[in-house]
């Protein structure tokens, strides 16, 4: 008997832990009571899936890049006061040996990638002091963006590259649908191959559930976009939900434009998604470039993008166990799941 | 069903390794380790029924046990593994049977090694047949009977090197006998001594720190001793033991409350009291297991509202978090006991929201089984003759505080277990007027939306009124096991008895899933053929159907 309604969640960027272990982490990081009382006041209940009925999907592609030698190191997934522990967790400290950077051909390409990355990096690398690092969700939610904040400016400069690249590579292969050769010789069209592994979990969360909401992070944010626009065999999504998403770049939404979207670029997916919900943190350096989307994604038949300003906290304001602790993610998983 | 995950998960059973699983899909491997029982090398067969046994997976270590029999030549360390689980499924007569066929094949001169090192565990499983059999009836024939097999295995020759663990048996019966002051004469075997046994524990416990037995002997004999601090220290030495497993202290809590008559609730001033309470305190930490009487919950509410300083201490596990605690300290006042007009304790019941039942502006309704309030269920009070009783309130105000019932709004008769009928819910649904008093305030408890998906972390709790005694919550083994298909059945492994008729079932968010109404060792499964150890609840789900 299918449950009123099934999730998906899809992963973001870099290596990951195992499917498995991604997944537990995922469902501990949004079922925890009052995870982090200084950031949002109690009472901030999590929200427990299965005891709920509410079926979960785990799209899964890190291993499109990184193969089967999955991140080990998860004791920063759990802990959240120390951000270069947490890079180091979520691997976005380093660039790993034999990842094949990508090597642009054509001048749109070589655009893409140059103002991709200069994005990211003028986000990562605003030299203001850290003092005034925005903490509370009050002061999250007072804060009008990168203007008054500084971002990520304690990062080691090696580190913001390897960020960026890991960005940059991720969307360059996705977006222009570029072979990948993996270090172990397999080899994947990456955007037929990220499309596929989505259509194919929410074929089977349409079989769970008789709706499906998608909640989505970081680079798999463009994954779940490109699916409900793009892939006519997309089943209705009833809520899109976005958090820390790169979408709101420019070149990023150049690359998944519809062909039937006419001149005025990216719009809303309203054929096959009735609501969509962006939540963001006007300091995750990924997001930051352009965080709100509903400027971005034109309305199509009354609906556009719902963005809402959460706090990730700490200064490495990317992480998606943070976004899940907040208390409007958890508002909005929880209307959209019918158990508000 | 994923066939490769059920070949993974076979061959890591027949390692002796049990992961993370789906009742369903344990089941399956299960069946095919039978299905390829034939070739199958024989310590894979007896690391897999150890594991199942080591997990109370009882049913399925039967299931391998009886093809085993069938199809394979004999195996003392098989039929070991068969007879524990039998014994703790209860079917203590097949299990005597197939130990006393054991035993003789074992003490044959051509047996192997093998076969003649199980025989003493073969005698004390014999022991263990009786000395249940005493528990279940109380019948004091068959608590001499059970010393009498411990004792007499205290002659035997295999017996030598671990006549200190029936000794200790002995030890703890004949306490039991005297103070039953029963006194058989007719022993001439000299009875063990509990210094003895003491003395033995404390020289292997240095040789053979491994043994996980030794400590737990030894604070029974110290118990027997009447020494209780030593009692406890090598109670503490055995709960801390590196290789002790739920199953192990289980056993050993079984045996303070069995046999010694152990209660965790005691004032303490007994040693076997406290010895029970230091195991309850340690599963609490450990297992999430935990009684609770009304008369705490109302200062722990007031406690954890003001501070959370008692999280730490009143649970210690990192699964229930402050207000999951008190959400379910919050539900306990919506649940009651239902007794007829001479006290009896009978049932339990819970108010729900008539409104979620469908009913229009029925405010809060009382929900427990037909087989507890029905005018036409044999055994059930009438509808007149029954009394609910919210412990909660009485605890507050110092005296009972009784409610009759109104009116009947809605009944369906009991079914078998197992039987998945949408008319036979075991249902009764009634609203409830004050004896004496003005109307009250009832609070409802909160309802699922949707019943739980079964994985493995899939938990239901019961709160209720188990054998009459104070409002309890178990969060032990409370395994979440199956759903029937249609929605209306629910299984699950936590802990209930008799009384706990009606009790609510709850989610780990402590809303209200189902409506308990029985259960057994051999409750029919929802899937596949047999049946295994399960309590059942109507899903709360189809009686708000049913209501329609």
């Amino acid at each position: 008997m299918p449950k009123p309604y099934a999730t998906i969640f899809i992963h973001g960027l870099a290596k990951k832990p195992a499917p498995d272990k991604l997944r537990e982490i995922w469902l501990w990081g949004i079922t925890r009571d009052n995870p982090n009382p200084a950031v949002f006041a109690p009472p901030n209940r999590g929200i427990n899936l299965g005891s709920q009925g509410i079926p979960s999907f785990f799209n899964y592609y890190a291993d499109v890049f990184y193969g089967t030698d999955y991140e080990t190191e998860l004791q920063s997934y759990y802990e959240a006061d120390d951000e270069l522990a947490i890079l180091d967790g979520e691997h976005l400290n380093r660039i790993e040996p034999g990842l094949k950077l990508p090597q642009a051909v054509t001048p749109r390409e070589r655009a893409f990638l140059r103002n991709f990355e200069g994005k990211l990096g003028a986000s990562a690398v605003l030299t203001t002091p850290p003092a005034t690092i925005a903490t509370t969700a009050e002061a999250v939610q007072q804060s009008d963006g990168v203007s008054d904040l500084e971002i990520a400016s304690w990062l080691p400069m090696g580190i913001k590259q390897a960020v960026i690249k890991k960005a940059a590579m991720e969307a360059f292969y996705f977006l222009f649908d570029k072979e990948y050769v993996r270090a172990d010789g397999a080899r994947f069209m990456v955007r037929q191959e990220l499309r596929k592994r989505l259509l194919d979990d929410l074929a089977k969360a349409k079989q769970a559930g008789e709706k499906i909401v998608i909640v989505s992070h970081s680079m798999g944010t463009m994954v779940a976009y490109d699916v409900a626009r793009n892939c006519p065999e997309c089943p209705a999504i009833d809520t899109l939900i976005t958090i820390g998403s790169p979408l709101g770049i420019r070149e990023v939404q150049d690359e998944l434009v519809a062909i039937d979207a006419g001149a005025g670029g990216v719009d809303f997916p309203a054929a096959k998604v009735r609501r969509w919900i962006n939540i963001y943190d006007p300091l995750d350096p990924v997001a930051a470039a352009d965080p709100k989307l509903a400027g971005d994604f034109r309305a199509v038949d009354g609906k556009s993008v719902e963005d809402i300003k959460e706090s990730n906290w700490g200064s490495w304001r990317h992480t998606s166990t943070h976004y899940f602790a907040g208390t409007q993610f958890r508002r909005v998983l929880r209307e959209s799941i019918g158990i508000a | 069903m994923d066939y490769e995950i059920i070949e993974k998960l076979a061959a890591t059973l027949k390692k002796g390794i049990l992961p993370a699983a789906q009742p369903q899909d344990i089941d399956a491997a299960v069946r095919l380790i039978v299905e390829k029982l034939p070739g199958a090398p024989v310590e894979d067969v007896r690391a897999a029924m150890r594991v199942l046994n080591e997990q109370r997976l009882f049913d399925h270590t039967r299931t391998i046990g009886q093809a085993w029999h069938g199809a394979r030549p004999f195996d003392a360390s098989v039929a070991k593994r068969y007879a524990q689980a039998l014994i703790d499924l209860f079917e203590l007569e097949p299990a005597e049977k197939l130990l006393t066929d054991a035993l003789g094949k074992a003490r044959k001169p051509e047996a192997g090694a093998q076969a003649k090192s199980e025989i003493p565990e073969f005698l004390g499983l014999l022991g263990r047949i009786e000395k249940q059999r005493f528990v279940k009836t109380h019948d004091l024939d068959r608590l001499v009977s059970a010393t009498d097999r411990y004792l007499e295995q205290l002659s035997e020759e295999h017996s030598r090197n671990d006549r200190f663990w029936h000794a200790i048996n002995v030890i703890a019966l004949a306490s039991r006998e005297k103070e039953a002051k029963v006194a058989p004469t007719h022993r001439k075997t000299p009875m063990p001594r509990p210094e003895d046994v003491r003395d033995r524990m404390s020289v292997l416990y240095k040789d053979t720190p491994d043994n996980l037995w030794v400590p737990a002997t030894a604070s029974e004999a110290c118990l027997a001793l009447e020494d209780c601090d030593a009692a406890e220290l090598w109670l503490y030495r055995f709960l801390h033991h590196p290789y002790v497993l739920p199953f192990n202290i289980q056993s050993y809590d079984r045996q303070l409350r069995e046999i010694w008559g152990g209660n965790p609730a005691g004032d303490g001033a007994r040693c076997v009291d406290r010895l029970s309470r230091i195991i309850a305190q340690h599963i609490i930490r450990t297992q999430a297991q935990f009684t609770i009487s009304t008369a705490a919950i109302p200062v722990l509410k007031k406690a954890l509202d003001a501070a959370d300083g008692l999280e730490k201490n009143f649970l210690g596990e990192r699964t229930f978090s402050l207000a999951n605690v008190r959400d379910m300290l919050a539900a306990c006042k919506s649940i009651g006991c239902v007794t007829n007009k001479t006290g009896a304790r009978l049932g339990t019941g819970f108010l729900i929201a008539g409104e979620w039942l469908g009913l229009a502006a029925a405010g809060p309704v009382f929900v427990t089984n037909a087989h507890v309030i029905s005018e036409t269920v044999p055994k059930a009070i009438s509808p007149g003759n029954a009394l609910v009783t919210f412990e909660v309130e009485s605890e507050l105000a110092g005296l009972p505080v009784n409610y009759a019932v109104k009116e009947m709004v809605f009944t369906s008769p009991p079914a078998k277990l197992g039987t998945s009928d949408p008319k036979g819910l075991d249902v009764s649904v009634v609203t409830l007027k004050p004896v004496g008093r003005a109307e009250p305030h009832f609070t409802s408890l909160a309802a699922a939306n949707s019943l739980p998906l079964i994985e493995s972390k899939a938990r239901a709790y019961v709160i209720g009124h188990p054998l009459g005694g104070g409002l309890q919550i178990s969060l032990h083994d409370s395994v979440l096991l199956d759903i029937d298909d249609a929605e209306r059945l629910v299984h699950y492994r936590t802990p209930t008895d008799p009384a706990s008729s009606g009790s609510p079932v709850f989610n780990t968010e402590w809303q209200v899933i189902g409506l308990h109404h029985g259960g057994s060792e051999k409750t029919p499964r929802l899937h596949g053929a047999g049946d295994y150890e399960a309590n059942e609840a109507i899903s709360l789900s189809a009686i708000r159907a049913a209501m329609q």
